[in-house]
This record gives structure tokens, sequence and C-alpha cells, in this order.
């Protein structure tokens, strides 16, 4: 089930409907019924994976338990923090990478006679399974830091499973959510506005500005590089940078208004990334729930910034090596990876030995220079293949001329998807509190209009989001 | 729409002048993790935004509160 699709909104209505009526007479029963629909969501996609979910979250419960009663003994909690990790590494490795060392490893596997059976060891990969196995690991490693207390076995269940975020975040953490699950939420006038706000932008980011983009441009770019002229190469990647936003950040968007109309407050995942004007700017700004996992529960456990100049870069490429590495088992992601890694790197020494007296970039230069670095990222990132990526620029460098593929209404879609990111921060609450005073039957019959306007502008068919299968 | 030391101490139930720019999380037995849920909707109630979760996490003391709603375009 999609979220802009109407049968996600035949499934939503009923939910929201309970929650608000029957979920108002007890919190119980209110995250019970949220707990039951996020598992008739996920098991739309495949029942099977709905057991591997509970079974995750009952696994999360077990160690936290066992963790907090380990340190209340003023004992270590490290043998059930490393069970409970390694568990969790254990179900991401087995479903994630499984099938990539396989593949590896496969002319080892046919020439020691095993060729036939390589096909049934081959593994289907749940949806959203690195969104809840981080979830879990972040959850346990809090509770042995002490940094939060573990929760129940429903709270636990339905951290881990609520719909909203399930498939492609943004990563929840218990301190985000478990507090607000101790009492039946009240919705204010401020919390449903922006809500619609976030829903409608967030629909329209993704099925007018990524799918148009996706359809009439990146996806024949990409496809073929050789044929296609060097603007129109330009193009994609420019377009590529403009649709991961526009649909990553449209699923985040969404998922914020959705849970914020049952209730519940999500953190912000996108802050303008495009307007950065340094490598470590952009990922306080891009995918700001991962980013901020993988500094506290990765870069800090490595070290953090506590060695000497070296070994910060080496941890920042460790850090960055793997956050491609999540993406998937596929070379693309890990150089993806260290061109990020090796970035930061530089700005980290360049921070270091920058000859005192030598003035600073003007910011628009550097915001220009940093786009075009995380542009080249994605270059990799979209590739099919490391030839796949080579080949782009290759042709990039060429230059054919030409065009065929940037129409005006293509190229004024990507200006328009850049140009948002220069938008002033408060837009949101400002615009939120303005329609916060409209009566509620305006505010219903605007949202309706919205999708209405919405779906009239968009192409046929809703494509999955790109981060589904993270 | 209420002074934010009114809005804090109707929701944590204490003295508006003893809201002071240092009074901080945890500091007072009534300002516990239940009732920062409650002053969260009130601030939410009061000045019509919705709060990132984030921001919720951060929301240490009277000081940082005030700071954090400069961000949503919020003086108090």
């Amino acid at each position: 089930m999609l979220f802009p699709t109407l049968d996600f909104g035949l499934f939503f209505l009923p939910v929201l409907l309970l929650v608000w009526t029957v979920g108002q007479a007890s919190n119980e029963w209110r995250k019970i019924i949220l707990l039951l629909a996020s598992w008739i969501f996920y098991g739309a996609w495949d029942w099977r994976f709905v057991l591997l979910l509970i079974a995750s979250a009952a696994l999360n419960w077990g160690c936290a338990q066992a963790i907090q009663r380990r340190l209340d003994d003023g004992r270590s909690a490290q043998p059930w923090l490393g069970l409970g990790v390694a568990a969790n590494l254990a179900i991401l490795g087995f479903f994630k990478y499984f099938g990539f060392f396989i593949d590896q490893l496969a002319p080892l596997l046919v020439k020691a006679g095993w060729g036939r059976d390589l096909p049934l060891i081959e593994v289907i990969l749940p949806v959203g399974i690195s969104f809840f196995t981080f979830q879990g690991m972040s959850y346990l490693i809090d509770i042995a830091r002490r940094q939060t207390a573990p929760a129940t076995f429903l709270d636990t269940t339905l951290l881990m499973s609520f719909f909203p975020h399930l498939v492609a975040g943004p990563i929840v953490r218990a301190s985000h959510l478990v507090p607000q699950f101790a009492r039946v939420p009240k919705l204010t006038r401020g919390m449903v506005a922006t809500a619609l706000i976030l829903i409608c932008w967030g629909l329209f980011k993704k099925t007018v500005i990524a799918s148009e983009l996706a359809t009439g441009l990146v996806d024949k770019a990409f496809f073929d590089p050789t044929a296609q002229s060097g603007l129109d190469l330009l193009a994609g990647a420019y377009g590529y940078a403009v649709q991961i936003y526009c649909d990553f950040s449209a699923y985040s968007d969404m998922a914020v208004g959705l849970a914020a109309l049952l209730g519940y407050r999500f953190p912000r995942n996108f802050l303008s990334p495009y307007r950065s004007g340094s490598l470590q700017e952009f990922w306080r700004r891009w995918h700001i729930s991962l980013s901020s996992w993988l500094r506290d529960y990765l870069y800090i456990s490595l070290g953090g910034n506590r060695g000497g100049v070296w070994f910060i870069c080496r941890n920042l490429m460790i850090t960055m090596l793997l956050g491609g590495f999540w993406h998937g088992a596929k070379w693309t992601f890990l150089i993806w990876g260290a061109l990020h890694g090796g970035v930061l790197a530089i700005e980290r020494l360049w921070r270091e030995w920058r000859p005192a007296g030598l003035p600073a970039l003007p910011r628009p230069l550097a915001i220009l220079i940093i786009f075009h670095i995380v542009v080249a990222g994605w270059i990799f990132f979209r590739a099919d293949t490391l030839d796949g990526a080579l080949a782009f620029f290759t042709q990039l460098w060429a230059f054919r001329p030409g065009v065929a593929l940037a129409s005006p209404l293509l190229c004024g879609l990507i200006a328009f998807g850049l140009a948002i990111h220069f938008t002033p921060p408060a837009l949101l609450p400002a615009l939120g509190r303005r329609v916060a005073a409209w009566p509620a039957p305006l505010l219903g019959l605007a949202t309706g209009l919205a999708i209405l306007i919405v779906d009239a502008m968009r192409f046929e068919g809703v494509a999955a989001f790109i981060y589904y299968q993270f | 729409m209420k002074p934010l030391a009114d809005v804090f101490a109707e929701s944590l139930m204490i003295d508006a002048a003893s809201v002071t720019d240092d009074l901080a999380y945890q500091s007072i037995k009534e300002w516990d993790s239940v009732a920062h849920m409650v002053l969260v909707t009130a601030l939410e109630d009061n000045y019509e935004i919705m709060l990132d979760a984030d921001d919720i996490v951060a929301m240490s003391s009277v000081a940082k509160v005030r700071e954090i709603l400069a961000k949503y375009d919020v003086t108090a």
C-alpha cells in the first residue's frame, strides 16, 4: 500500500475514525487499534513478514528487559546488548546482504558443484527491514547508555511497527515516541493544519515533480547514457537530485503528517538539503534521522571526535562507507559512501590546516560546489551498475551536442525543485498558523480541492518510493 | 495567546512566578516526562504550531523552549 493511492486512503480513514472514537476511551485500546492497523498495512505487501516484525519486536523487548535488569544489579549490560545488536544485524544481514554475498561467491559455489542449489537460497527482501532493525538497535543501545527506560511490550511493538514510519522512515527512536504513547494525545488545530499541509505538499512533490522527472527524464538518461547528449545527461543528473529529494522528502512529509493526524509527532527528516555550504551541513539537512543515527550509534561508538584528526577522518570514512552499504550491497553504493566520507574527511583536514587569513569562500559559491559534489554522488547512487555510472560520466565529459529529453517543462520542474530550498525556514509554521485559523469545513474543502488538483496534475500511476527498497 | 510563563504554570501546575529561564526539565518534581507531554500540547495549542519530535526531546529548560519556539517564528 503506497501513501498516495486510493487504497491507502480507504485504509487510513477508518483507522483515523477508530482512534479518535474508540481510542479516546482507552489509551491501551487506541494503541492496539494502531498496532493491528500497522500489521494490516504491512501485511498488504506480504503477510509472512508480519511475523518477522512481531518476532523482531519481541526480541528487542526481551533484550531491553534483560539489559535493564543487569544495569539495576550494577552489572555490565554488554552480553545482552551484544546479543541484541547481533540478532538485529543477523536479521538485516540475512535478508539484505545474503544475496549479494551469494552472488559474489556464486562462481566458487558452482565450481564446488552447488550451482543447482543457488536459486533455492535467494532471499526476498522484506520492505523497510533496515528501518525497523535500526530502530531496534538504537533502542537497545539507548537503554544500555541509560538514555531511555525500557518500554512495555505493547509500546515496543507499536514503536517498531507504527505504520506511518514503518517502510521508509524517518527512523523514530524510543525517546521520540514512547513518551507520546503514555496517554491519549490531544489533537490541536495547529497540528491538524500542519499535518494537512505536509500531506498535500508531499503528494505534490511525489506525484507531480518526482514522478514526472523520473519517467520523462531520469530513467531515460540513466537507461542508456551513451545514447544521450551532454545537455540531456546534465539535466538527467540534476533531475535525479531533485527527484530523489522530492520523492524521499515527500514520503517523510506524508509520514509526519499522517502520524500527526493520529496525534503523534515525528522528527523532521529534511531541511532544504541543497542549500548546504559544506558536506557536513548537507548531512545535517538530508535524511536527518539516518545521519543522526549513524552519528550517535556508529560514529560515536567508533570513537567519534575523541582522537586526532586522522582518527576522526578514519571514523568519517568508515561511517559513510557503512552508510553506503546500508543502502544495499552494491559497489555503486560503496563508491557513493566513499565519496561522501572522503569529502567529509577533506573538509575536516581543511578546517585543521587552512592557512590563517585566507578568506572563506562566498556562501553561494560554496553551495554551488557542494551541490555538484552531491550530484556526482547521486550518479553512482542511481546507476544500476558501476559500468553504467562510469559511462554516464564519460558521456557527460564528451558532452555531445543536441537536446532530446530536457524539455522546458522538465527544466522548469528542476528549477522549481531547487528553488523551494531557498524559502524561509519558518514558512511551514507560518502557513500552519494561518490555516489553523480557518473554520473546519473550509479546511476540509481546501484539503479535498488540493488533492483533486494534485491528482489532475499527476501522470498515470504512482511509482514506488525510492526508499522502499532500503 | 497566553504568555509563555502562564503556559508553563498551567501545564506543570506551578506558580507562574517560579517560571524562570533556568528552570530545567526534571529539576522539579512537577516537570516530569508526563507533564512534559502536557506542556508540549499546551505550547502547540497556544501558538498553533506542531513541534518536531527532536525539538520536544531538546526542550530541556525554559530558555531552551524559548529558543526552540523562535524556530517556529514564535516570540515568547
